[in-house]
């Protein structure tokens, strides 16, 4: 326990300060009122202290309260010249704070109206994608490309060749590409003329295109009956959202799967079969 | 020195004035006025913003939206604070997509609040509040969109204004799909900008539902069984299409059709689920019940020779064959394909009440299937107890018990896959967390299986009920229906009132996809199964079965 300032002063005494130098301390120790206490003699013991409840704890409190209140360092400080600077320091520091939560809050709410504006698009874009995905839309996209639709029977699910199909199946998109979007396919099986290198034709669609039944809105491109769907290269697997629709030229491991709705990509097979060519139907 | 001290004192007395000035109006501001200043200061700088959840996204198999949730306002008035009621109406009307008779209607009320519009558009919104309009203004709700309108609008459902599910899934699952709506404290300044927000309480966004449902199966399924509903003149329809091995339900299409995006224009009947909630005597496709029953009780084989007259007496009921022909010998196979009555019931009398009985529960009759959509009926499954003396006489042949088009897709797949009756369901996932897939239990064997699914080929062999249905390529396999109605006024079956039905699969010696259709009381064309019901069921799987990726077989 620290003993008050008139008895620690009696104890610790300060050593005089040097001459021509300002003083920040009284050099005597300061005046307290009342009574001057005598310095404990010893610890109290445990029993003898007054108990850590109520009016205990709240004496406690303000003593130690005292006793910082009258810390020669807390005393120099508010004193010193320090202080204004510190004062200024903390003012500048609060009003610095406050200006930057006035930003913040502002900027919360900006955050919030570009949250709304937000979910909005994607709200709006989620509407948009659904209705881009809708059948009819895609078959009729698809009939502006030059597909149309396998008959059921026609299809024919080959294995996959790890190594081949995917080489060949680059191969074929990418004379598809070429091909200005598969009226060259139809064009050379129509005229009965060679499929490019590494692709050749098949037989799947082209058996029973003729017989096919056309649905109305999707026109043959093909001409005569034929086959208008060369076939196409091994496929990868349906990617989520899309469905089996493509008409690639060319692929010797090919099929044809009509599709509802999607753009490209083929579904997968019982057997794990390669890619398909599949116009909507 | 003195005129300096005069002055110092003249500006301190002028200070000290000024101080009291301040001090004055402060007690002014701060104590006579304190309630009215800090009431004005809260309606102007505080307001409690209701932050509605969104609503968590409706998505078939592929992702693609069947429905979303999308920010709009409510336009609310306070007609007292409208000075111009007609004015504000001429101004509101197009906004509101309102007549503007309606809106002044509205504004004329004597009562401090009112809707102009629930859940407008938020863009519409935007140009409503744009006006300043006194006593006009907006609160944020959410608004649900369904993207592809008619789309399995039975199935999806309808949420109302204050943001419920109210049928369909959105219903059955409105409290996976609703979220928690949160509240903000917000303080603004001078010009309306938030300066500090608080959340109250916070908002948790719905859950989103991933079906197992194909949209494109679905939309191709609503067009036939539309032109079916319309070709046959019929007074409504349902068509299932499953995956009989998992019990995935890939379509549930209802006809006439209902905008999801408009319900109010729709009757109630019309927005019923019926593949889930019409309850009906299935006719002759729950034969396929009494054979397979029989035919795993050991009684008979699929060549088990019958002694088939056109007609049988049961207790003192008379029952035909839909064509008179002399007594003759069919086989179990045969019975089936060409849906003689009396074989049936011969078969069912075989079998006895009792062993009947337990096999119409077996296959899940009279019980909830547990699918996932609101409004499931059980159907009904005459007990034991119940059984008359000429119940024998029309159970076996699929009257006198009711079942739903779901009890009959289920039982049907059954005996696609090989003797276990799945569990259908239809949702897949949970906010991106596929569900475990519900497991069925075997109720015949595979033997058992194997011989119907031989035997209901026949059906759309030649001399078969729906002889006339095939598809290039696939060998199907299902059976025709055609069930009289009872007249709600006599009691009695009618003589006009039908319901046409086929339940197939496809390939049917490794069936890969079912497909139910029910059409209830086709007027004209046809009434039979074969012709109404078989061929939609053939321009569904005609779609379906290569689309799915489904070998031909």
């Amino acid at each position: 326990m620290t003993p008050p300032a008139a008895a620690a002063a009696a104890v610790h005494p300060r050593p005089d300060v040097a001459p021509g130098r300002r003083r920040t301390a009284p050099a005597r120790p300061r005046r307290t009122s009342g009574p001057v206490r005598p310095a404990p003699s010893a610890r109290p013991s445990r029993s003898s202290r007054p108990s850590r409840t109520g009016g205990g704890i709240a004496l406690g409190a303000l003593s130690a309260l005292e006793r910082v209140a009258n810390h020669r360092l807390l005393d120099r400080l508010v004193r010193g010249r320090a202080s204004i600077g510190i004062v200024a320091f903390a003012l500048i520091g609060i009003v610095t704070l406050q200006l930057g939560l006035l930003k913040l809050n502002t900027s919360i709410g900006r955050t919030l109206e570009r949250e709304s504006q937000l979910q909005r698009q994607n709200a709006t874009l989620s509407v948009e994608n659904s209705e881009l995905t809708e059948a009819n839309r895609v078959e009729s996209s698809a009939a502006q490309l030059g597909m149309e639709p396998v008959p059921a029977g026609a299809l024919r699910f080959l294995s996959a060749r790890a190594g081949v199909d995917a080489a060949r199946g680059a191969a074929a998109i990418k004379t598809s590409i070429q091909a200005s979007g598969g009226e060259a396919g139809s064009t050379r099986a129509a005229a009965g003329e060679p499929p490019e290198a590494g692709a050749s034709p098949t037989s799947t669609s082209e058996s029973n295109a003729e017989s096919a039944p056309k649905p109305a809105g999707l026109a043959s491109s093909g001409g005569s009956g034929e086959a208008t769907v060369q076939g196409a290269p091994a496929s990868t697997q349906p990617a989520p959202g899309t469905s089996p629709a493509a008409s690639v030229p060319g692929g010797s491991s090919s099929e044809a799967a009509p599709s509802g709705g999607g753009t490209t990509g083929s579904a997968g097979t019982a057997d794990g079969a390669g890619g398909q060519a599949a116009p909507t139907g | 020195m003195a005129v300096v001290q005069r002055r110092i004192g003249a500006i301190f007395g002028l200070f000290f004035f000024l101080l009291l000035l301040a001090v004055g109006r402060t007690l002014y501001l701060g104590v006579l006025h304190s309630g009215t200043l800090r009431k004005a200061a809260s309606n102007q700088q505080l307001t409690y913003e209701s932050v509605t959840a969104q609503r968590g996204a409706i998505t078939d198999r592929n992702a693609v939206d069947l429905a979303v949730s999308e920010p709009a306002r409510d336009i609310s008035a306070d007609p007292y604070l409208v000075a111009d009621p007609l004015a504000a109406a001429r101004r509101l009307a197009p906004l509101l997509g309102l007549p503007q008779s309606r809106v002044l209607a509205k504004l004329s009320q004597r009562t401090g609040f009112v809707y102009l519009a629930r859940a407008l558009p938020f863009h519409q919104a935007d140009a409503v509040m744009a006006l300043k309009l006194p006593g006009i203004s907006g609160t944020p709700v959410m608004r649900r969109v369904y993207p592809r309108g008619t789309l399995a609008a039975q199935v999806l459902g309808v949420v109302g204004t204050e943001g419920k599910g109210l049928a369909g899934l959105e219903y059955a699952h409105d409290k996976l799909l609703a979220g928690h709506s949160g509240e903000r404290r917000v303080v603004s300044d001078a010009i309306g900008q938030p300066v500090s927000i608080t959340e109250t309480s916070s908002v948790t966004p719905g859950t989103s539902l991933s079906l197992t449902l194909d949209a494109n199966i679905q939309q191709r399924t609503e067009e036939v069984l539309g032109a079916a509903g319309r070709v046959f003149n019929a007074k409504d329809a349902t068509a299932i299409v499953m995956d009989p091995r998992s019990g995935a339900i890939l379509a549930a299409a209802n006809w006439p059709q209902v905008n999801a995006n408009n319900p109010v224009s729709s009757s109630p009947e019309d927005m019923q689920d019926r593949a889930v909630g019409f309850a009906y005597e299935p006719g002759s496709t729950f034969k396929a019940v009494t054979v397979a029953g029989a035919l795993q009780e050991g009684l008979i084989t699929p060549n088990s020779g019958f002694n088939v007259p056109d007609q049988i007496h049961v207790a003192d009921r008379t029952i035909h064959d839909d064509t008179e022909h002399g007594e003759e010998t069919l086989s179990t196979s045969e019975i089936l394909a060409r849906s003689s009555n009396v074989g049936a019931i011969e078969i069912g009398q075989l079998e006895g009440a009792k062993r009947f009985n337990a096999w119409v529960h077996r296959f899940g009759f009279g019980a909830r299937t547990g699918i996932e959509l609101a409004g499931e009926e059980t159907g009904l499954a005459l007990p034991l107890s119940r059984y008359s003396g000429s119940s024998m006489g029309n159970l076996p042949i699929g009257q006198g018990e009711l079942v739903t088009p779901i009890q009959m897709a289920t039982a049907y797949a059954a005996i696609a896959n090989g003797g276990i009756l799945p569990r259908p369901h239809i949702i897949s996932a949970v906010s991106g967390r596929r569900q475990p897939q519900p497991a069925g239990h075997r109720i015949i064997s595979t033997s058992t299986a194997a011989a119907l699914r031989q035997m209901l080929e026949g059906v759309l062999a030649s001399g078969g009920t729906a002889s006339e249905v095939s598809i290039p390529g696939y060998q199907l396999a299902g059976k025709t229906g055609t069930a009289s109605k009872i007249d709600p006024e006599t009691g009695e079956y009618s003589k006009t009132a039908y319901i046409a039905s086929f339940i197939g699969f496809a390939p049917a010696r490794d069936p890969k996809l079912l497909c139910a259709v029910v059409v209830d009381e086709p007027q004209s064309g046809s009434i039979f199964g074969g012709k109404v019901a078989a061929p939609a069921f053939g321009q569904i799987m005609r779609f379906a079965l290569p689309y799915t990726g489904v070998a031909p077989g």
